[in-house]
C-alpha cells in the first residue's frame, strides 16, 4: 500500500512546491479580479457585506460581472489566517491545482481505457503537474479555477458512480455546487447533466435511489439561484454570444438563401468555427490566448511535442467511442467546448478551463498506447528527457518572460503606488481613470482600506436594486484619492499630484501647466506604469493672469 | 453503389470546394495535376503506371507548391523581432545556483532559438483544421490571405476518413502522401495564394473515405441525400462569403 501511495505523494508534495513557489511575486502584479475578489472577501469577513453594503451576496456584483460567490467565500478562511495579501487571495487556486493532480489520477487509474495502471497514471500525472493551462490558472485569485475544479471532481464521481452508487450522489451534488464556481460552470453544469441522463441513461438508472437523492440534494443547493433566475445577476453573461456576427452574416446569406436557412447556416458557421478552434492543435500546441493576461509567452495551453499523443489518444477514443468510458470523455470533451465556443472569444482558455481535463486524458490515452507499441525503457528515458525540456520551457516561458513581459497587463505597478500614496499622507491625488483598470480596488485592497469607507463611496443605488444594478462607475473618492477622469480645464488648479499612465499628461503639458514630476513607476521591461506631477495653481493662475474661473 | 454515381460523388466532393474555384482560376496547370491526382488516389480502378503516374504528379504538386510560395526567410528578423529579442535576453538571470549559464544567448540569440519557432509555426498553422473548413476563422492569420477551402460539412467525413486510413495496415504510402507536403511547406512557409494545395489530393482521399463509410450505413439513402444537400448550401455560403456570388 506504502510503495503504492509514496509516488503519488511525492508528486503531490511537488506540485505543492511548484504551485506555491513564489506565489506571491509570479504573477507579477495583482490583476484587478483578484483585488476584487480579495477586497470583498475581507469586506464580508470584517462587515458580513460586500463593497456595495450588500449582505452574504449569492453573485458578487464586483463591476457589474455578477460572478459566482464561492471562490469568494473560500477565500475569506485564508484571509482570516493570513491577513489581506496577494498570497491569501491565489493560495486556494493554488491548493486546488495541487488536489486536481490527485483527482487525473484517481480518474486515470479508474478508465478501463487505460492499459497500463501501473505506470501510465503515474507518468501523466507528473506531465499533468506541469501543464502549462492547468499550471497557469492553479496560481491565480480569482474563481475561474475553482468552478472547473468542481466540475471535474463532479465528473470524476459521477464517472465512479457508474461503478459505485454512492458516488453519483455525491457527483450529482458537486455538480450542482459548481455553478457557483465560475460563470462557464452555470451553463455547463445543466448541459451535461441533461447529456448525462440522454447517453447513460441504462447505467444511472440501475441505482435510482442515488439519483433521486442527488437530484433533490443538487435542487436544494439551487434555491439561491432560482431566487435570482428573473435578474441580471444570473442572465450576465448571455450578452457575450456572438449574435451581431451570425445577423451580419444573415444578412449577406439572404441575398440568395431564405431567412430560415440562411440564419441556420451562419449560426453553424460561427459556432462550428469557434467550437473546432477548441480541439486544433495548432490553439492547443502552438498559439496561445491571444489575451495577453491569460496567456504565456511562446507557449500554448499543452506541450509542443504532445500534439503526437493528443492525435494518437483522439484517434484511440473515436474507436472506442461506443464504449462507457469512450462516450463519458467524449462527452465530457464536447461539452467543455460547447459552452465556450457560444462566446464571440475565438479561443478563450479561460471559458474553455474545464476542457483541461477531458483533453488531457485523451492525451494519456495516447501515452498509453504509445507505452504499448515501444520498448518500456526507452519510452521512460524518452519520458524523462521530455519531462526536463518541458519543465525547462515552463521556467522560461513562466519565472522569466511571463514575469517581465506581461507585468503590465498584471496591475504591476499598482503597489508601488499604492506605497507612495501611503507615504504621502498629507498630500491629495487625483488619478487619471481613463485607460486603466478599476484602480479604486486595487488601493483598497493594498491599504487594507475600511470596508465601511469604500461602502460609504460606492453608487447608493446598487444596494437598491443589488442584482439589477450591472451599470458600474469606476470614478471613487475616499481618504485622500480622487479617481476619476483627468479634466485639464478644471484639475490643474487644485493643489494635488496627478496622476496617470503613460498618456495621461505629456511633456509638453506638463509644461504648459507647470506640473512637477514627482513619481515614475516602470515595469521590469521599462514600459512606463503611472506618473506622478504636482500641480501649481498659483504659479498657473499668475501667468494667465487668472483666466480660469478656477483662479477665484 | 454504381460506378456512375461513386464518380458524380467524387466530382461533387472536388468541385463542391471553393479552393478548387480559386486554384483553377488563378492557374489552370496546377488545377488539371491536383484534380487528376486526387481523381487518380480515389479510384479503385488499377492500370500500367497507375503508381508511377501517381507519384509523377504528387511529385509536381509539391514542385509547384515551392514555386508558387514566397519563401520564409528565417535567418532574418524584423524590427520588431529585434526589440523583442533585446528586451527579453535582457530579462534571464546571470547564473543559477552560481554557476553561470548563458541562458539569455541561448533561448532568445541563437539562429536555432528563432528558426525552429519559424518552423513550427508553419507545420501548425498547417494542422489547424479551421484552416481548411472556415478560413482560419475565428483565428485569422495576419500575413495569409486566409479563405475557407472545403465546405463544413465535410468535417464529420474527414474525421471519419482518417479513422479508416489509420485503421488500416499498409499505411506508408498515405503517410508520405500526407506527411511530405506537411514539412515542404513547414520549411518554406505559407504564403502562398493558393493555401496548400499539395495537400488538396490527400484531403479528397480523406473525405471520400469517411464519404465510404456512410455508403454502408442502414439509412444511407437519407443519411447521403441529406449531406449532399448540406454540403451545397455550405458551399454556397462559402461562394457568398467568398464574393463568388
Amino acid at each position: 500500500m506504502t510503495q503504492k501511495i509514496l509516488p503519488l505523494l511525492f508528486v503531490l508534495i511537488a506540485a505543492f512546491f511548484l504551485y506555491t513557489y513564489k506565489l506571491s511575486f509570479i504573477p507579477n502584479g495583482l490583476y484587478v479580479d483578484e483585488a476584487v475578489t480579495g477586497y470583498n472577501a475581507y469586506s464580508i469577513l470584517k462587515t458580513g457585506s460586500d463593497e456595495y453594503g450588500k449582505s452574504y451576496p449569492f453573485a458578487f456584483r464586483f463591476f457589474g460581472s455578477y460572478s459566482p460567490p464561492l471562490y469568494t467565500y473560500l477565500s475569506i478562511s485564508f484571509i482570516y489566517f493570513l491577513d489581506l495579501n496577494i498570497f491569501s487571495i491565489r493560495i486556494s487556486s493554488a491548493l486546488l491545482g495541487v488536489l486536481s493532480v490527485g483527482l487525473i489520477y484517481i480518474f486515470l487509474k479508474n478508465l478501463d481505457l487505460i492499459k497500463n495502471k501501473k505506470v501510465i497514471p503515474l507518468i501523466c500525472v507528473v506531465l499533468f503537474m506541469i501543464t502549462p493551462w492547468n499550471f497557469f490558472y492553479s496560481r491565480i485569485g480569482y474563481e475561474i479555477y475553482l468552478g472547473a475544479f468542481l466540475f471535474f471532481l463532479s465528473t470524476l464521481l459521477i464517472y465512479l458512480g457508474f461503478k459505485k452508487r454512492i458516488f453519483l450522489t455525491l457527483g450529482i451534488i458537486v455538480l450542482s455546487l459548481s455553478t457557483y464556481g465560475a460563470h462557464t460552470e452555470i451553463y455547463l453544469a445543466p448541459l451535461f447533466f441533461i447529456f448525462l441522463l440522454i447517453f447513460f441513461w441504462k447505467d444511472i438508472i440501475k441505482g435510482r435511489r442515488y439519483l433521486i437523492w442527488g437530484v433533490v440534494l443538487g435542487s436544494v443547493i439551487q434555491i439561491p439561484h432560482l431566487l435570482i433566475l428573473n435578474t441580471q445577476a444570473f442572465i450576465n453573461k448571455n450578452s457575450l454570444f456572438y449574435i451581431n456576427d451570425i445577423l451580419i452574416h444573415t444578412a449577406d446569406l439572404q441575398k440568395i438563401l431564405p431567412y430560415p436557412i440562411a440564419l441556420l447556416l451562419s449560426f453553424l458557421r460561427e459556432f462550428l468555427a469557434r467550437f473546432m478552434t477548441y480541439f486544433s492543435p495548432y490553439s492547443l500546441f502552438f498559439s496561445p490566448d491571444s489575451d495577453p493576461q491569460r496567456s504565456l509567452p511562446g507557449l500554448s495551453v499543452f506541450y509542443f511535442w504532445m500534439v503526437v499523443p493528443y492525435l494518437i489518444g483522439f484517434y484511440f477514443l473515436l474507436k472506442k467511442i461506443f464504449t462507457q468510458n469512450g462516450k463519458y470523455i467524449f462527452l465530457l470533451a464536447v461539452l467543455s467546448a460547447t459552452a465556450p465556443a457560444l462566446t464571440g472569444d475565438p479561443f478563450s482558455t479561460q471559458r474553455a478551463l474545464p476542457l483541461l481535463f477531458p483533453l488531457f486524458l485523451i492525451c494519456c490515452l495516447g501515452i498509453d498506447y504509445i507505452y504499448q507499441k515501444f520498448n518500456r525503457n526507452i519510452f521512460l528515458v524518452f519520458c524523462v528527457f521530455l519531462f526536463i525540456i518541458s519543465l525547462v520551457l515552463l521556467w522560461r516561458s513562466y519565472f522569466v518572460l511571463f514575469s517581465s513581459e506581461r507585468a503590465k497587463v498584471w496591475g504591476y505597478g499598482n503597489q508601488q503606488l499604492s506605497n507612495f500614496i501611503t507615504s504621502n499622507p498629507s498630500e491629495s491625488f487625483l488619478i487619471d481613470q481613463s485607460r486603466l483598470k478599476p484602480l479604486y480596488i486595487i488601493l483598497a485592497f493594498y491599504q487594507q482600506i475600511d470596508p465601511k469607507i469604500i461602502q460609504f463611496a460606492a453608487d447608493t443605488r446598487v444596494r437598491q436594486d443589488y442584482y439589477n444594478n450591472s451599470s458600474f462607475n469606476d470614478e471613487y473618492q475616499f481618504k485622500n484619492i480622487n479617481i476619476k477622469r483627468l479634466n485639464f480645464y478644471e484639475d490643474i488648479y487644485k493643489e494635488v499630484i496627478l496622476i496617470g499612465d503613460e498618456f495621461s499628461i505629456s511633456k509638453d503639458q506638463a509644461e504648459e501647466h507647470f506640473l512637477t514630476p514627482v513619481l515614475e513607476i516602470k515595469d521590469p521591461v521599462g514600459s512606463i506604469i503611472f506618473r506622478g506631477f504636482k500641480t501649481n495653481p498659483l504659479k498657473k493662475c499668475q501667468a494667465t493672469n487668472n483666466y480660469s474661473p478656477y483662479c477665484k | 453503389m454504381t460506378n456512375f454515381k461513386s464518380l458524380l460523388i467524387i466530382l461533387f466532393l472536388i468541385f463542391s470546394n471553393f479552393w478548387i474555384y480559386k486554384i483553377f482560376r488563378n492557374n489552370f496547370l496546377i488545377g488539371l495535376i491536383i484534380v487528376t491526382l486526387s481523381i487518380l488516389l480515389v479510384s479503385v480502378k488499377s492500370f500500367k503506371y497507375k503508381r508511377i503516374i501517381i507519384l509523377g504528379l504528387f511529385l509536381s504538386s509539391l514542385f509547384f507548391q515551392y514555386q508558387t510560395t514566397k519563401i520564409n526567410n528565417f535567418s532574418t528578423l524584423t524590427a520588431d523581432q529585434i526589440r523583442i529579442q533585446e528586451v527579453r535576453f535582457k530579462q534571464y538571470p546571470a547564473e543559477i545556483l552560481g554557476i553561470n549559464f548563458p541562458l539569455g544567448y541561448w533561448f532568445e540569440m541563437k539562429h536555432e532559438s528563432y528558426i525552429i519557432p519559424g518552423i513550427s509555426k508553419n507545420l501548425y498553422e498547417n494542422l489547424d483544421i479551421n484552416q481548411y473548413f472556415f478560413g482560419g476563422h475565428p483565428r485569422q492569420r495576419v500575413e495569409v490571405e486566409e479563405f475557407e477551402k472545403f465546405p463544413y460539412s465535410f468535417i464529420p467525413l474527414f474525421i471519419l476518413g482518417l479513422l479508416v486510413i489509420f485503421s488500416k495496415k499498409k499505411l506508408a504510402l498515405k503517410l508520405l502522401f500526407l506527411s511530405s507536403p506537411l514539412v515542404l511547406i513547414a520549411l518554406i512557409g505559407n504564403k502562398n495564394l493558393l493555401g496548400p494545395f499539395s495537400l488538396f489530393p490527400m484531403f479528397i482521399f480523406i473525405i471520400w473515405q469517411g464519404f465510404s463509410v456512410l455508403c454502408n450505413l442502414k439509412k444511407r439513402k437519407w443519411i447521403i441525400s441529406l449531406f449532399i444537400i448540406l454540403s451545397f448550401l455550405v458551399s454556397v455560403q462559402q461562394f457568398i462569403y467568398g464574393g463568388i456570388i
